[in-house]
């Protein structure tokens, strides 16, 4: 226990002092995290509204997979793009392996089957209820996606909020991809695995504790989100 | 064909998942039971812990299993004399496995019993049946697809979980070297991504097929229960 | 022997019942919603009161002055429910083992074949519940609920979920259930039909209080009861006996202390107790006995009340010779232009075609 309260003070001391170390890793986690969930909320949120209101042959096969992508182990998936991005694979020659532009992919498409299934949940719900005033007002199936979308903003954003979440949550792939090298592609999770294997613990509670509060802060906004958008819609 | 070392490491990929759902199944049913049939102040906080694996970053949920349940710490320290050690052991590694998946378990064997009919569970107190025997000889048949159903996502999540694993109990071969963390560690190796490609087939093998037949399950279960 | 004097509690809504009886078939009368249902639970236990007392056969099942209530495993009562709730993921001979296995043997007065062989149930033994039909489904929930001989049988609208040949063959089970086996019966119902057949004590429930309780003629004639039973159903209960049949014409005579009925042949022998309900639409007024008319049956009596009055209706109450009563339903131009008013003497015209095998029930 003595050893847990000495970690606990010296963990405080770099969290308090601003420790370069631990501002660096702090700082690339969160670029890389929102940079993927940007790219995959861009790509994601659209592509679940249009699985939802859509009525296309291979609808339920699409479903299906998507469901089947989120239950992909991560380092799977980090393999992937690590055979893809490598010198000897097909996108070798951009150079981008052991960067954070690597973790950046390899994340987005991580976080994109999640937010997908969940924008799906919410487009689907929404659609059930509006289809036949949109119908009505002459408003196709495609043009009513674009609506739908900005009508549930408020939801969206907590369904963005949750990829984000989930992509500073991943280490399996970002440590395939991303090498953990100090000062290049380490990011919290990765370094916080490495560190507690090293036995160094002040550095990886300092780590966890930011990162337990920025998954916990996000969760909260979410939450807090979630009930401001029914107190106001109802 | 996967060789001798490969089937080591989906062997005690298998024995960790199994251990970890099967023995966090018996608390997952009674939770599930408690939450489904039961008020109690605190209740929603409790619903909350149970999901916080859910939520929370693997890294972070196996950094706290290591700080309780290290060798050091003090849950370990007490278990160390019943002869229970998770530290550097595959113990360790199911028992990150069975954290994980245990949201997984408990919600979808919650569903299934709040599908239970509870005036049938009234009918069979009037026939002189006691609140444990309803539970054994009503509730439970009744909700039990959805128990499989549950450990079968808790095994499918098991079986991919690396981050809570690789913080709490480290990469040791053959030890806690799940499927996972050896596909990790070939691609750290030169060479290896091979042998990593093979391992991940694997891996993504029997998620699939445990996820599947979950799927399967769940359909014919929604299919019989209108009777 | 039955005695019930509880309060509970229903959301917003508080019921105080008491009533006791020793009848072999109490009936619970009442519209939806006035609280014969949470009776019920209350006595098998299943809901709690928040005061009172329930003894069955001299054993007290809940005392809230004692302390004591006792869970419903150990009340020894037996429930039917509405839609018999079936055990989905048993066959029909587990569903009807559960209770037997959990009585111990010094406790089972009924014996399995018998209740099998009453209730008809040979040939679905081996059966699911979801491939039964409803009257089937029924004889099942009420034999399985026999087989762990319960000291009284509670039925909630066993009859609500099923169609009129159903309902009918379901209601002769009741009846030989109540005489073969001599169990105490709890019935409750929300159609006047089948209670007026089956109790021997009725007691009517609205909203959350007992209204009034007695024999079946008693209450019914009661004016309070007539918008209850709903205003198509008003009528009066005769207790009669049958005294001869007339095979030629497919008549059967019922006779009571006033006279005789005339009746569509009715399946009872002579000297069966019969309880005939006659409804007031069924009934006419003269003031003298018609000569050339159909009506079979013509029975004296004096008006003893003008009352109620709907739109342009109003029910006469009819005293007959021995004190029996009947309703009559008129309009009120007729009851004007006759001049009826409390005194006046009548004649009541029932049309036997109007009794018919539906409004007759076996005591």
């Amino acid at each position: 226990m003595n050893d847990f309260a000495e970690s606990l003070r010296l963990a405080f001391h770099l969290a308090a002092t601003g420790d370069a170390e631990l501002r660096g890793i702090v700082w690339l986690s969160l670029r890389v995290s929102l940079a993927s969930a940007a790219i995959a909320c861009a790509v994601a949120l659209p592509v679940g509204a249009l699985v939802a209101v859509g009525d296309f042959p291979g609808r339920r096969g699409l479903i299906v997979g998507l469901n089947a992508l989120l239950g992909l182990p991560s380092v799977v998936v980090g393999l992937v793009f690590y055979l893809l991005l490598s010198r000897a694979g097909p996108l070798g020659s951009l150079g981008i392996l052991f960067t954070p532009m690597a973790i950046v992919i390899a994340q987005a498409f991580l976080v994109m089957p999640l937010v997908a299934a969940l924008s799906r949940q919410f487009v689907e719900d929404a659609w059930l209820e509006y289809r036949e005033q949109l119908k009505s007002l002459g408003v196709s199936r495609l043009r009513a996606v674009p609506t739908l979308l900005w009508d549930l903003r408020l939801s969206l954003a907590t369904v963005a909020l949750a990829g984000l979440g989930r992509a500073a949550s991943e280490v399996g792939a970002v440590m395939i991809v991303g090498g953990n090298i100090a000062g290049v592609t380490r990011v919290m999770t990765t370094a916080i695995a490495l560190e507690t294997s090293k036995g160094d613990l002040p550095l990886a509670l300092a780590l966890g504790t930011i990162l337990l509060a920025l998954v916990l802060s996000l969760n909260g906004a979410a939450y807090a989100l979630r009930e401001w958008s029914a107190r106001r819609y109802g | 064909m996967p060789t001798a070392d490969e089937l080591r490491v989906v062997a005690l990929s298998l024995k960790v998942a199994c251990w970890g759902v099967g023995a966090s199944l018996p608390l997952a049913i009674a939770t599930a039971f408690v939450l489904a049939r039961k008020r109690f102040p605190g209740k929603t906080l409790f619903d909350a812990v149970v999901h916080l694996p859910l939520v929370l970053p693997p890294v972070v949920v196996g950094f706290a299993l290591l700080v309780l349940f290290g060798r050091q710490g003090p849950l370990g320290r007490l278990l160390e004399p019943l002869g229970l050690v998770f530290s550097f052991r595959w113990t360790g590694a199911a028992l990150a496995a069975a954290i994980m998946g245990f949201p997984l378990m408990v919600r979808a064997i919650r569903l299934a019993i709040d599908a239970v009919d509870t005036r049938l569970e009234s009918a069979a107190r009037t026939l002189g049946a006691a609140r444990a025997r309803v539970f054994f000889t009503i509730t439970l048949p009744l909700a039990w697809p959805g128990v499989v159903t549950g450990a079968l996502l808790a095994f499918a999540r098991a079986l991919g979980e690396f981050g809570a694993t690789i913080t709490f109990v480290s990469n040791i071969p053959g030890e806690t070297q799940t499927l996972p963390l050896a596909i990790y560690t070939f691609t750290q190796v030169p060479g290896g991504d091979e042998q990593a490609l093979r391992l991940s087939v694997l891996s993504v093998l029997l998620s699939l097929a445990a996820l599947a037949l979950s799927e399967r399950l769940t359909r014919r279960a929604g299919g019989a229960r209108d009777a | 022997m039955l005695e019930l004097d509880v309060a509970l509690e229903r959301g917003a809504f508080l019921i105080e019942a008491r009533f006791a009886s020793g009848a072999p078939i109490v009936a619970l009368f009442g519209r939806s919603g006035s609280g014969k249902t949470s009776v019920v639970e209350a006595i098998a236990g299943l809901v709690r009161p928040r005061r009172g007392r329930i003894v069955v056969a001299g054993r007290a099942l809940f005392d809230s002055a004692a302390g004591i209530d006792l869970p419903p495993e150990a009340r020894r009562v037996g429930y039917v429910f509405q839609d018999a709730l079936l055990f989905p993921h048993m066959s029909v001979r587990a569903n009807l083992a559960y209770g037997e296995g959990l009585t111990p043997a010094r406790d089972r007065f009924i014996e399995a074949r018998r209740v099998v062989s009453l209730l008809g149930l040979e040939s679905l033994m081996e059966r699911r519940p979801a491939t039964l039909s409803g009257g089937e489904k029924q004889r099942v929930a009420i034999g399985r609920a026999l087989m762990a001989s319960p000291r009284l049988l509670l039925m909630d609208e066993p009859l609500a979920s099923l169609d009129a040949p159903r309902k009918a063959e379901i209601l002769q089970y009741v009846e030989l259930l109540r005489d073969e086996l001599r169990l105490p019966i709890v019935y409750v119902s929300h159609a006047i039909e089948e209670v007026t057949r089956l109790a021997d004590h009725l007691v009517i429930l609205s909203e959350g209080r007992v209204l009034a309780e007695g024999s079946v003629a008693a209450v019914l004639a009661r004016e309070e009861i007539v918008p209850l039973a709903g205003r198509f159903e008003a009528g009066a209960v005769l207790e009669t006996r049958v005294s001869g049949h007339d095979e030629a014409f497919g008549l059967t005579r019922l006779a009571f202390a006033g006279g005789e009925l005339l009746v569509a042949n009715v399946d009872a022998l002579v000297g069966e107790p019969v309880r005939a309900r006659i409804r007031a639409r069924d009934v006419a007024l003269a003031l003298e006995v018609p000569r050339q008319a159909s009506f079979q049956n013509v029975l004296e009596g004096v008006v003893d009340a003008v009352g109620r009055e709907f739109g342009g209706i109003v029910d006469v109450d009819v005293r007959l010779g021995a004190g029996e009563r009947l309703v009559a339903r008129v309009t009120r131009a007729s009851a004007a232009r006759l001049g009826l008013a409390p005194g006046v003497r009548v004649y009541a015209l029932v049309k036997a075609i109007a009794i018919d095998r539906r409004s007759v029930g076996f005591a």
